[in-house]
């Protein structure tokens, strides 16, 4: 049994990734995180918010190089949101498992990739949880796949299948802690003094969260929570107690901010980490002969190729949100790198701009944004350089349409962050229709004073 | 464990210790929110709707007078009448995103300047005077702009004003018109008093900073009556499209016909400020005072704010008497009103937002 020191560490990760361990978690993560999809989407259909994000606006802020990526038809829309909702009680019952995983994943994401007005990171981490679904037998337990006869029953699977998971979310919270890391969130407890300051009606806790020291308690415990939490959820002494602490973090801001289903997600996710005796216990009721031990095998080749691409995945998710260094100006002004990093919550960030579009025969005209955008579009692309480009460009064809030669759009924009004083965000003088979209730094915006 | 954990709360400790050192004048502790609002909705809103009222009743009761014995004491009655609502809308007409005035868009129907005058005059000719038809008229054909035009004028004495009601070829209808035009208004105002009989009670207890909160309407309103006053009573008029100087169009101010255009800068600043302070109760002017003490990094918001109003009112009185005329003759002078009030408009439309953090748009939203 006694092992050099490198050859510990070699056996080691071969056990991260495939030890035979029980599929239990793995089941029982399917089934919650199938219902939470489910009401989420339902919940997102019954606001009404498929006419008001998919079918009332007349343009898209489409992510770039996925400019074809285009909304349905009002009705088409719907079926998309039905379709979701069937894949995922399907995804929760185990039946047609992949495929529903499959169709939920394109579904997802097909309508995330059509308005970057709506990115939110939790709406991301859906998108990459349930493409991680698509490639992990979830279904040989517990499942009425194996009921039917669809799929053999196992009870054993590699241990990547579930440690993915387990990675995936100790990236999403240990990036939104590094994040965290910055002179507004730990010095100035921005923003999170501006948003307590709004709550301080709220009975109870209210008069508490107007103490002066509270942001500052409120921002230091959030950090070190999402850089540690990962830690304490993998230790299998401290993981009740980091669960518990899951659930009082999440419902907390939950109750304090406007976050919608986000801190439901990250309860369900983090569900993933229990042992699999605690998932085992709760997976009796469907699977009663636990003592049959099955293990569940896959080609070598296959195996080897979704190792590859999960390698690859991973890579990615470690580099993206780095991405910024590459840029000149500060990240949180600029947003140049800003998605998909799990920057969560850092930002009190408003903007006010003014379109106007020449044309050489001497007209004149500022764009009456309410006639393109929705409210919602208006406030999200005032302070991202991107979107203004982009509605820069949408507004230069519209006018040409009608007749302008070769207009030009110049935007007056000016943007506050944090608590600071406003300060002009786009250089005036640029003709942004001559300007054009690129992973290269935008010269256009201007420093902040 | 303890022991890190007892490190951390020993660091968390002197952070706390040490950015409470740097603001001395931290004042903190709740506010309270009901008491700003019910301060809002019963000592500066209701009452400035209500003198509205009674201003719209006296301009009523001496349009009857003027129709049955129009002379030119009568006229003056009615000058004075059209002036005093005239004035007491301007302070009705920054709640326009408070409640009930949006639902029947009461700026657009009440104040669309300048006029029309040659749709009003066709109007008029053609005999269409009627409510109805004034109530579905255009925005430029309607409203207290169409008195102003009718009732003053830069090139006509009273004397050949009265004409237009007594020996005109259409007196009748220019009567007609007018009284109309006053019963759309009523139509305005009774829709807006209706309803906000209802609208009080939510309005005095939406004190949070979503999208449909209290927060949300008065940062939005005081918005939304900044850029109508920097876009239409200053910039189109200096020649600005958007924030780009084209070419003066010295006519197109408000108050153009009454030639008291600067007069109404002066007034839009004053309801502005009596807004932010809540008149002489709590307003947002001391909510931003509470919050500066601990969530804005630079400067004194509330009183930045205060300061550019008065920049504001010195840059107007420097257009004054006739901002058409010294568009004319002195360009230099409302570029400058142009750029303070352009600056106004970013202080209360980027700044106070961020400040309150409230959310200026009007959608619900999933959040991270």
């Amino acid at each position: 049994m006694m092992a050099t020191k490198s050859g510990n560490k070699n056996a080691f990760f071969f056990n991260l990734l495939m030890g035979r361990v029980h599929i239990a978690p793995l089941a029982s993560f399917r089934i919650l995180l199938g219902i939470m999809l489910f009401f989420s989407t339902a919940r997102f259909m019954a606001k009404g918010w498929i006419d008001d994000l998919y079918v009332k606006p007349l343009y898209y802020f489409s992510y770039y190089g996925f400019e074809w990526i285009q909304p349905a038809s009002r009705e088409g829309m719907y079926a998309i949101y039905v379709v979701m909702l069937i894949a995922a009680l399907l995804i929760t019952l185990g039946l047609f498992y992949r495929v529903a995983a499959l169709v939920f994943f394109l579904a997802f994401t097909y309508v995330e990739l059509l308005d970057k007005t709506n990115y939110l990171n939790h709406y991301y981490f859906v998108s990459i949880v349930s493409l991680l679904m698509v490639l992990v037998p979830a279904n040989k337990f517990a499942s009425l796949d194996v009921k039917f006869g669809f799929t053999e029953r196992a009870t054993h699977i590699p241990a990547w299948c579930i440690n993915i998971f387990k990675l995936q979310i100790g990236i999403v919270y240990f990036f939104a802690g590094v994040a965290k890391i910055n002179p507004d969130w730990l010095l100035h407890a921005q923003p999170l003094k501006i948003w307590l300051s709004g709550r301080d009606y709220l009975p109870v806790i209210g008069p508490v969260l107007a103490l002066p020291v509270m942001p500052y308690i409120f921002s230091w415990v959030g950090m070190l929570f999402d850089i540690s939490i990962f830690f304490f959820l993998i230790n299998r002494k401290t993981r009740p107690f980091a669960y518990t602490a899951v659930v009082i973090f999440h419902m907390l801001t939950g109750y304090l901010f406007q976050i919608g289903v986000f801190p439901y997600v990250m309860m369900v996710a983090t569900w993933i980490f229990f042992s699999e005796q605690f998932h085992l216990r709760i997976l009796s009721v469907f699977d009663k002969s636990q003592a049959v031990i099955k293990n569940y095998t896959m080609l070598p080749a296959v195996q080897h190729l979704i190792l590859s691409l999960l390698t690859i995945h991973f890579v990615f998710q470690l580099l993206l949100p780095m991405r910024y260094v590459l840029y000149p100006g500060k990240l949180f002004w600029t947003e140049q790198g800003y998605r998909f990093s799990w920057r969560v919550m850092l930002m009190e960030k408003n903007g006010y701009t003014s379109f106007v579009v020449k044309d050489k025969t001497g007209k004149v005209v500022e764009v009456k944004k309410s006639n393109y955008l929705t409210p919602q579009q208006d406030k999200m692309m005032s302070t991202q350089p991107d979107m203004i480009l982009q509605f820069a460009h949408y507004v230069a064809d519209e006018y040409a349409r009608m007749g302008w030669k070769n207009p030009a759009v110049y935007v007056d924009a000016y943007v506050s962050l944090n608590g600071r004083r406003s300060s002009q965000f786009i250089d005036p003088n640029v003709d942004l229709a001559k300007e054009n979209e690129s992973f290269l730094p935008k010269k256009w915006i201007l420093a902040p004073q | 464990m303890k022991y890190i954990g007892w490190k951390l709360m020993l660091a968390l400790g002197v952070v706390v210790i040490l950015s409470c050192e740097k603001d001395p004048d931290d004042l903190g502790g709740t506010y309270d929110k009901k008491a700003l609002f019910t301060n809002y909705a019963d000592n500066v809103i209701l009452p400035s709707y209500s003198n509205y009222e009674d201003k719209l009743d006296a301009l009523e009761t001496a349009l009857t007078d003027f129709n049955e014995a129009p002379d030119t004491a009568a006229l003056r009655e009615v000058q004075t009448a059209v002036l005093d609502a005239y004035a007491a809308w301007k302070s009705c007409e920054t709640f326009e995103k408070i409640g009930p005035a949006e639902g029947i868009e009461a700026i657009s129907n009440t104040n669309t300047f300048p006029t029309d005058t040659n749709a009003v005059l066709l109007n008029i000719q053609n005999g269409s005077t009627g409510a109805a038809f004034i109530q579905t008229a255009t925005n430029t054909q309607k409203g207290l702009p169409v008195l102003e035009y009718l009732f003053f004028s830069r090139q006509l004495s009273n004397e050949q004003i009265l004409e237009r009601f007594t020996t005109h070829a259409k007196a009748a209808d220019f009567k007609a018109y007018a009284t109309s035009v006053v019963t759309d208004l009523n139509r305005v105002y009774g829709f807006i008093k209706t309803n906000w009989v209802n609208y009080r009670e939510d309005f005095i207890n939406a004190i949070g900073t979503d999208a449909g909160s209290s927060f949300s309407a008065l940062v939005n309103t005081i918005a939304l009556q900044t850029d109508n006053f920097k876009r239409h009573q200053i910039g189109i008029p200096a020649g600005y499209v958007g924030n780009v100087f084209v070419s003066v169009l010295p006519t197109k101010t408000e108050m153009y016909h009454a030639n008291k255009s600067v007069e109404y800068m002066l007034l839009t600043l004053d309801n502005m400020e009596r807004v932010m302070k809540g008149g002489s109760g709590p307003g947002l002017y001391d909510y931003l005072k509470h919050l500066n003490a601990t969530s804005t990094i630079g400067g004194l918001l509330a009183d930045d704010i205060m300061a550019q109003l008065a920049v504001c009112r010195q840059k107007a009185i420097a257009c004054g008497p006739d901002y058409t005329a010294t568009i004319n003759a002195d360009k230099s002078k409302s570029d400058a009103l142009f750029l303070e009030a352009k600056k106004l408009l970013v202080l209360i439309k980027v700044d106070v937002p961020s400040a309150v953090g409230v959310s200026i748009s009007y959608s619900d939203n999933d959040g991270d």
